[in-house]
């Protein structure tokens, strides 16, 4: 392989064998594949190449497994559709669209311009975080077929969102926030400006009406900001005090009520001090906080959606003696669906006619397809590479294994509950002891009065309100993980990512996760100096142009196809007639080059009918170790962890990939119960142990070990197994989540030393009467927004 | 002085006003998406010419 292969100007693979050209106005650029070609193309048809100036990030390769029909057809049923249209006031509709295949800000512009190019397109509007694409256009003069077609043709993948209640519930929390935020610091605003005319004394007995005028006016405007801004407080400390428990909701809430109903007996009164600006100051600093942590939170939860997106939203059901297009979520226990070549199975089901390959690789991280008949079990989400099946389905869409995906996020929040819980376990006491010395500080000052002694008390309350206590280490954990998803992890299991400085060995699986898991064309071996080697090796990939198998995708990558006829493709390979020749591409005769990890093909010459075939060229293929594999673990070994290797395959294949990595023990043939063994017995010693894996067979390994990590394109069962998972394949993502991890660790304990010191500082100036509650609202906000800050320096 | 009681129902009115106009903007989605629209701005729409 030419190592130097120019970069795709497209999506930025080196593209390997044969070359293809774009014609741009700006010269022949090169491209990967046809798909990549079509996009450069297509983008500068539109007039829209500034994309490649504005993008920084490449693009994403066009599905070249997926039928550009079977990605359209669901557009073309208006009954599908219609959940996702909504008639505007104005006449026109409204198109809610899923994208697939955005990386950068540059796509947001190309899709917004691409599409506006269309006719009766009025507004586009995308958002990059949740991939979500809402169109208004005219219904006279486009389709939602025609709009799908457009975003194809420039690379991207529309689809139809799934209708997943959970990021729709976050959004609509995120809002109610937002409004009661920003009620908060108007409100506060207002109030601050009467309080300040008061302080200053602008009115001392010359215009005492002018003053009660201004104390009313403060407690018009910053009673809404207290009871309807603050009203997740008192929500919330009712239901602590309901379920038994103390919350810092208890204390927030109880200052609350206890200076607002006595700045209202002082109002009224004409009597002592009015804080309702300090109060409405108060709720808008806890308000910001909350509202920097749910903001994390959210691009969580929609990255998942994401994720849980790919499901096919159409089928074909047998209605009557025809079959009809269905809405996936539609399909019930018993329907007979029909599924073609391309299309991905849409439920779990088992096969009632017909027979095809089907590649299981969503599932199982396997990529040899397997041969399925009557009578065999069909997952959801595996595609059918060729010939077409009929199915009866076993079960609705969301309770199929696919579907299971969904119970990752479920893990993920339980997890996340458990982390609060740790937080909860030190708050209660700490709020106890807050109330405590609230009543202590009140008996203090018995001498100096109720009110005097109430004010004092008040300010204990809100000095020590362990509200940054509560947040330092569920703030530090989120930004952590936005930081993570930024940089393509998915973080399912926080405490794990938290655990990763402690881990001592690391255990790789081999296939799929140090190599590729792709065959790629390692050497030719021309056997007969009769033929061409250019020539054999066009009609070599000409034949597997048209195959489906691992190792086609390789070898037609070598030269431009040649039409070929009589084209058969059988169990143990293919046979067709290129350049008036008859031609055979299957297992080379002796075995090969004989090196570890390789596979031989070979080409054959058929003479005479009865003639033996002749072999003529052989090609040796293997799976690629990673690019940047070694490099990825020596940056580990640096950071005190054992590389260990376990994988299913023969002895001398997974030797020569442990002799390239510099690994001392690497074990061959291991079975799944293997690798969880080898793992116990590591963890029986007393070691910590971090396992990396992609297939199914390193699930139960993934479980047990102390951190998982699963590769990007691992089978779902992985997915699930794992407490981290790579979206993009690149192994150096390890050494940088460890750094990422230990980031995490100090600013976590940064943020409770801070939070603990500022309460154990500030406490005994607050008891002996020091602090005016005004002062120690504005300390206890600081603090919290200290540790928001200091959390979100890990964004960075 | 007394202008003030003209003064504070007016600003009244504006805040009331103001958090009108926002609650309407986040109720049509302007607050759901913080990211793109600040890349948005940094595209020019006009065809570039070959000499950049």
């Amino acid at each position: 392989m030419n190592s130097a292969a120019p970069l795709c100007w497209h999506c930025s693979t080196p593209a390997t064998g044969r070359l293809i050209l774009a014609a741009t106005p700006d010269g022949d650029k090169p491209a990967c594949c046809p798909g990549c070609a079509a996009a450069i193309e297509g983008i500068h048809a539109l007039g829209l190449g500034d994309y490649y100036r504005f993008r920084t990030e490449a693009g994403p390769p066009p599905d070249r497994d997926r039928a550009d029909d079977a990605v359209l057809a669901p557009f073309s049923v208006p009954e599908l559709v219609a959940g996702y249209l909504q008639p505007t006031t104005s006449g026109d509709t409204r198109l809610v669209l899923r994208i697939e295949g955005l990386h950068c800000a540059a796509c947001v512009w190309l899709i917004e311009h691409g599409l506006k190019q269309l006719p009766g397109i009025r507004d586009v509007r995308l958002n990059l975080a949740s991939a979500r694409l809402h169109v208004t256009y005219d219904p006279v003069d486009t389709t939602p077929r025609d709009i799908a077609a457009r975003l194809q043709q420039m690379g991207y993948r529309p689809a139809l969102p799934s209708r997943d209640g959970r990021a729709a519930v976050a959004r609509e929390a995120h809002r109610t926030l937002l409004r009661r935020l920003l009620v908060a610091g108007l409100c506060s605003m207002q109030a601050m400006m009467y309080s300040t005319a008061l302080y200053i004394g602008t009115f001392d007995d010359v215009e005492k009406v002018f003053a009660e005028l201004f104390k009313l006016t403060s407690f018009i405007v910053a009673t809404p900001a207290i009871f309807y801004s603050g009203w997740p407080f008192f929500s919330g400390a009712w239901q602590a005090l309901r379920a038994r428990t103390l919350t810092m909701d208890v204390p927030v809430a109880l200052a609350l009520g206890l200076a607002w109903s006595g700045s209202v007996v002082a109002l009224v009164s004409g009597v002592g001090h009015i804080y309702f600006e300090s109060l409405a100051m108060f709720v808008f600093f806890l308000l910001i906080s909350r509202w920097l942590e749910q903001r994390q939170r959210l691009r969580v939860a929609e990255a998942h959606s994401q994720l849980a997106d790919s499901l096919p939203g159409l089928a074909l059901r047998r209605a009557g003696d025809g079959w009809q297009p269905v809405a996936t979520h539609l399909i019930n226990t018993g329907d007979h669906l029909q599924v073609q070549q391309g299309e991905l199975v849409p439920v779990d089901g088992v096969v009632s006619a017909g027979e095809a390959l089907v590649e299981e690789a969503v599932l199982t991280g396997e990529a040899v397809p397997v041969r399925r008949s009557e009578g065999a079990p069909l997952l959801a989400g595996t595609r059918v590479l060729e010939g077409h099946l009929e199915m009866r389905a076993e079960g609705p869409a969301r309770e199929s294994r696919v579907a299971r995906l969904g119970a990752l996020l479920d893990a993920s929040e339980a997890e996340e509950s458990r982390l609060h819980l740790y937080a909860r376990a030190v708050v209660p006491w700490f709020i106890a002891g807050t109330l405590v010395l609230a009543s202590f500080t009140l008996w203090w000052h018995r001498d100096a009065g109720l009110a005097q002694g109430l004010q004092y008390a008040l300010a204990v309350l809100v000095v020590t309100c362990p509200c940054a206590l509560a947040l330092a280490a569920p703030l530090a954990v989120s930004a952590a993980r936005a930081r993570a998803l930024a940089s393509g992890v998915l973080i399912a299991r926080p405490l794990q990512l938290l655990a990763l400085p402690g881990i001592d060995h690391a255990l790789f699986d081999k296939t799929g996760t140090l190599t590729t898991g792709h065959f790629a064309v390692q050497k030719i071996v021309p056997l007969d100096p009769r033929w061409p080697e250019q020539t054999l090796r066009q009609v070599a990939a000409s034949l597997e142009h048209s195959a489906v198998h691992p190792l086609a995708r390789a070898l037609s990558a070598l030269e431009e196809p040649l039409p070929v006829m009589a084209f058969r493709q059988q169990r143990e390979g293919v046979s067709g007639e290129v350049l008036g020749e008859s031609w055979m591409l299957r297992a080379a005769p002796d075995s090969g080059s004989g090196e570890p990890g390789v596979t031989s093909v070979a080409l054959y010459h058929c003479g005479a009918a009865d003639a033996a075939p002749v072999p003529v060229m052989r090609f040796d293929l293997a799976d690629r170790l990673r690019d940047e594999a070694p490099a990825a673990l020596s940056a580990l070994r640096a950071l005190g962890m054992t590389p260990l290797l376990a994988s299913g395959d023969q002895a001398m294949a997974v030797a020569s990939v442990a002799r390239t990595l510099q690994i001392d023990q690497a074990r061959a043939g291991q079975q799944p119960e293997d690798k969880l063994a080898w793992i116990q017995d590591l963890q029986a010693r007393g070691h910590r142990v971090l396992m990396t894996g992609d297939g199914v067979n390193d699930t139960r390994a993934l479980a047990a070990a102390d951190c998982s990590v699963a590769m990007a394109d691992s089978s779902a069962l992985a997915r699930d197994a794992a407490g981290m998972y790579l979206l993009r394949p690149d192994l150096t993502l390890l050494p940088w989540l460890h750094n990422l991890s230990r980031a995490t660790r100090r600013t976590l304990r940064m943020n409770i030393a801070w939070a603990l010191g500022y309460n154990a500082l500030a406490i005994p100036f607050a008891v002996v009467g020091l602090i005016p509650p005004w002062l120690a609202a504005i300390g206890m906000s600081a603090s919290s927004l200290i540790v928001s800050w200091n959390a979100s320096r890990l964004m960075r | 002085m007394e202008i003030v009681i003209l003064l504070i129902p007016l600003a009244l009115i504006v805040l009331g006003l103001a958090i009108a106009a926002f609650f309407w903007a986040v109720k049509r989605d302007q607050f759901d998406d913080l990211d793109s629209p600040g890349w948005r701005i940094l595209f020019d729409d006009r065809d570039r010419t070959k000499d950049e």
